[in-house]
């Protein structure tokens, strides 16, 4: 394993976290339930209470 | 007693009496369908139902079940 | 301090559009009831201090759906400094009926006339002076769309805000009626705010149901009351909420004599109307209908789209990006397996679902254009006889409508239907259609073993509704669900030329959200997948396998895999790919991208249709398909039928049927394809017979819930029913 394999590996990895962890965020605030842009949603409330 | 489900596509007609309650003829009135009103049948849905009516200038579909609520002379 | 202005108007009069222009926000217009039911708040540009609240779309204040009743709980309880009331100055005889209620609650009202263009067009004059003084309010004009007179309106709204000046109410009530209305006023004044005295006292004549229970007055008092009503309904022949009803078309018929002139004759054909000579035409409406739908699937999938989608495929990520790629990977000397797993892995799964979003935007723009024109509408209108043999109307097919798009929003939309047993089935049946998500399943098997034919993508448009209509006639004949028919009472709009920037813009909030997964949940989930499918016991030694078929991921798939044999697709790589389609639709074409090797395809030039051509034949294909399809959607709709069913119960029963008639159909389609294709008759066929004449049996099979005696059905059973309980 040299220098750019464990520079990649890690970049990898973080992302994967980031992503993994920004779900996680996102379920317990209750948000970006949808996939389907929440402008669309007739539920928006639910998702963006604040606006 | 004659009642909006037996007018034929084409007609003008004018709403005698409002029957049935609740809801639904609540939703019926708020749309504009009260007593004196002019309903003009426009067409039936190619499956034969619902009807489409021309009420207060604009078009407003209904179920001939729900037509038979209202009583037209 | 901040100034509340509540936006009100009828569905469809351009709200949404007025609120999108005077807050700047980005908001999708749709062009049928029931899509807002959600309070939208925005702030006013230019004027920091000021909200605009836009409500629901209502035709009324009554009690009795939730629109109305979110509406007027906002205007009592939260009092906001001025209303700006919308009205379709196209169709101002029925949108006049909501204004009148509200000037009643006593708060300032801004009347704003809009699609000022179109009355121009039709010739017809509305004289504002006129109207304003019958009102009791200022009455302005304008043309959302035209961007006129919006911010005027909204501006002379905020001015009476400031002023806290309600206009003089109008005489809307005659006779013994306004008299029974002033004796209710003396009755409760002092229980409600003074400004609202006039609408709860006309509230409380027409007995609504939740004005009483808020009020709790006293038994004498009630009963006091109550025989002034009663009085007024003897003398006019007629209950409360008709006469009230009646009374308020009949002041607002004299006032639309004074103040308009209409140039066409009453009744005659619009131009919206001569469209649908030929769009509902008894015999022309359902082949247009069928036609539409298959074009914008041909269009999205089959011609455009494929062309785009192999271009993004082969050029794009073959050539330049996994070529490139890997080269410099390797040139700056990262070890084979990150190479592997940043080219076939992550490029392999994500590039596989990014190829399709072409076709995602086209069929997205296609149905925000339809949705836009104001076509949806008549879809429900023509449908409603379909759904009503279920119990439901064609305003369920609304929700599946919005579910070609996405099943999520789609199992929301469900929220506008009132009945609670119609609610749970339309839920229930609403993820068979298709969504988005599934279309690059569709698009990749119609690639790769139909030759890109559009009867594939719309075959399965129309299998998810004939999952539907068979899911409806079913269910409805249980316990459970039977009952009298829901009513449907739906306003057919005019049609109207799309507004390009909102198509655009609801085009372009799909299209990102698509790709936005792409970069999160199926990049992660191909990492996933590809450590487990690059590792695996070779020999009892644990290490990197040069053929997926003998890695882990390839383990736990076999030991699930053999659920799916009897359906044509039992190897382990279809079964893993159907169970990641639970994260997230797109994933089984992103985990199909990594497992069949996506990335060689930068070397050895084989597509990955060719790859995948080897393991399926085009029944077992068709049959995967099917079972993705119909089967549970993604985690995000799992959520969205949880919290719409509020039930666990009802959840795990949802996503069971499903699943289970998703099992059954690819089993008949599988076994009955394989009897026809001369391969003899076998267990599974035997099971395929059985299931598919268990199936004909549900839907033919007499409903013993159908007699309801008591259910008013007819104006005679009415007098019946009057006589029987007298």
């Amino acid at each position: 394993m040299n220098g750019p394999t464990i520079v990649g590996a890690l970049i990898v990895l973080a992302v994967v976290a980031a992503i993994v962890g920004r779900g996680i965020w996102n379920r317990r605030h209750h948000r970006g339930g949808c996939s389907c842009g929440c402008g669309d949603c007739p539920s928006r409330g639910l998702c963006h209470p604040d606006k | 007693m004659k009642t909006l489900r037996d007018a034929k596509v084409g007609d003008t007609v004018t709403v005698v009496k409002l029957h049935g309650e609740g809801a639904v003829k609540r939703r019926i009135m708020d749309m504009g369908i009260t007593k004196g009103v002019d309903i003009h049948i426009r067409k039936v849905a190619p499956l034969g139902d619902p009807l489409e009516l021309n009420v207060r200038g604009y078009e407003l579909s209904l179920r001939k079940a729900d037509a038979q609520m209202i009583e037209i002379g | 301090m901040e100034i509340k202005i509540a936006l009100a108007g009828n569905p469809n009069c351009g709200k949404t559009t007025l609120f999108n222009a005077l807050t700047g926000s980005n908001q999708y217009v749709g062009n049928w009831p029931g899509v807002t039911v959600e309070k939208k708040e925005g702030r006013l540009k230019g004027h920091g201090d000021a909200v605009i609240q836009d409500l629901p779309g209502i035709y009324s204040l009554s009690p009795y759906t939730l629109e109305e009743v979110v509406a007027r709980s906002y205007l009592v309880g939260e009092k906001p400094d001025a209303i700006l009331n919308i009205v379709d100055g196209t169709n101002i005889e029925r949108n006049l009926y909501l204004t009148t209620q509200l000037i009643e609650l006593g708060l300032p009202v801004v009347v704003a006339v809009n699609m000022i263009d179109l009355v121009r067009k039709n010739g017809d004059r509305i004289d504002l002076a006129k109207l304003g003084d019958a009102l009791g309010c200022q009455v302005l004009e304008m043309s959302a769309l035209k961007g006129e007179g919006g911010m005027a309106a909204a501006e002379a709204a905020l001015a009476l805000a400031k002023g806290h000046r309600a206009g003089e109410l109008p005489h809307v009530f005659t006779g013994s009626v306004e008299h029974a209305i002033a004796h209710i006023e003396e009755s409760i004044a002092g229980k409600v705010d003074d400004r609202f005295l006039r609408w709860y006292a006309i509230k409380v004549f027409e007995r609504d149901e939740r004005v009483m229970e808020e009020l709790r007055l006293s038994a004498s008092l009630k009963a006091h009351l109550e025989q002034h009503i009663a009085d007024c309904e003897q003398e006019l022949d007629d209950d409360a909420e008709s006469i009230i009803t009646n009374q308020r078309y009949a002041y607002i018929s004299g006032v639309i004599e004074r103040s308009v002139k209409k140039k066409r004759a009453k009744h005659s054909l619009s131009i919206s109307d001569k469209i649908d000579r030929v769009v509902t035409n008894r015999v022309l409406a359902l082949p247009i209908f069928a036609a539409a739908m298959f074009l914008v699937y041909y269009i999205s999938i089959s011609t455009v789209g494929d062309i785009v989608t192999e271009w993004t495929n082969e050029t794009l990520f073959s050539g330049l990006i996994c070529g490139n790629l890997s080269a410099w990977m390797e040139g700056i000397g990262c070890a084979p397996w990150l190479v592997g797993l940043v080219v076939d892995g992550i490029v392999g799964g994500v590039g596989a679902v990014i190829g399709f979003v072409p076709q995602m935007l086209i069929l997205f723009l296609m149905l925000s254009v339809l949705e836009d024109i104001g076509y949806m509408a008549r879809v429900a209108f023509i449908m409603d006889r379909i759904f009503r043999r279920f119990g439901l109307s064609g305003k369920s097919f609304i929700p599946m409508l919005i579910a070609s798009g996405c099943g999520v929003p789609g199992v929301m939309a469900s929220r506008t239907i009132e009945n609670e047993r119609d609610r749970r089935m339309t839920i229930m049946t609403t993820c068979f259609i298709p969504c988005g998500a599934k279309m690059p399943i569709i698009g990749l098997f119609a690639g790769a073993l139909f030759g890109g034919s559009g009867l594939v993508a719309t075959s399965a448009y129309f299998i998810g509704v004939a999952a539907v209509i068979f899911s409806g006639i079913v269910l409805k004949k249980t316990k459970m669900f039977s009952g009298d028919p829901a009513p449907f009472v739906m306003e057919l709009p005019a049609y109207h030329v799309p507004a390009v920037g909102n198509v655009l813009r609801a085009t372009w909030e799909r299209g990102w959200s698509f790709i936005k997964r792409a970069g999160t949940v199926i990049l992660a989930s191909s990492v996933v997948l590809w450590f487990l499918q690059s590792f695996g016991f070779v020999d009892g030694v644990f290490g990197m396998v040069e053929d997926n078929n003998t890695s882990l991921l390839a383990s736990i798939g076999s030991a699930i895999s053999f659920l799916f044999a009897p359906l044509g697709f039992g190897s382990w790589k279809p079964a893993v790919a159907t169970f990641t389609g639970l994260i997230a639709k797109e994933n089984v074409v992103g985990t199909f991208g990594v497992l069949y090797g996506f990335a060689e395809v930068a070397e050895d030039g084989a597509e990955i249709w060719g790859n995948i051509a080897t393991d399926f034949t085009q029944l077992s294909a068709y049959s995967f398909m099917i079972f993705n399809l119909l089967c549970a959607p993604c985690f995000a709709a799992m959520g969205a039928i949880k919290r719409e069913m509020n039930s666990a119960k009802w959840t795990f029963a949802a996503i069971g049927y499903m699943c289970g008639l998703a099992y059954l159909a690819s089993l008949v389609v599988y076994q009955l394809g394989l009897l026809f294709t001369g391969h003899g008759f076998g267990v599974g066929t035997a099971a395929a017979v059985l299931a598919l004449l268990a199936a004909v049996y549900l839907l033919v099979r007499k409903n013993r819930y159908d007699d309801n005696p008591l259910a008013v059905r007819s104006v005679t059973a009415a007098s019946k029913k009057k006589e029987m309980i007298s």
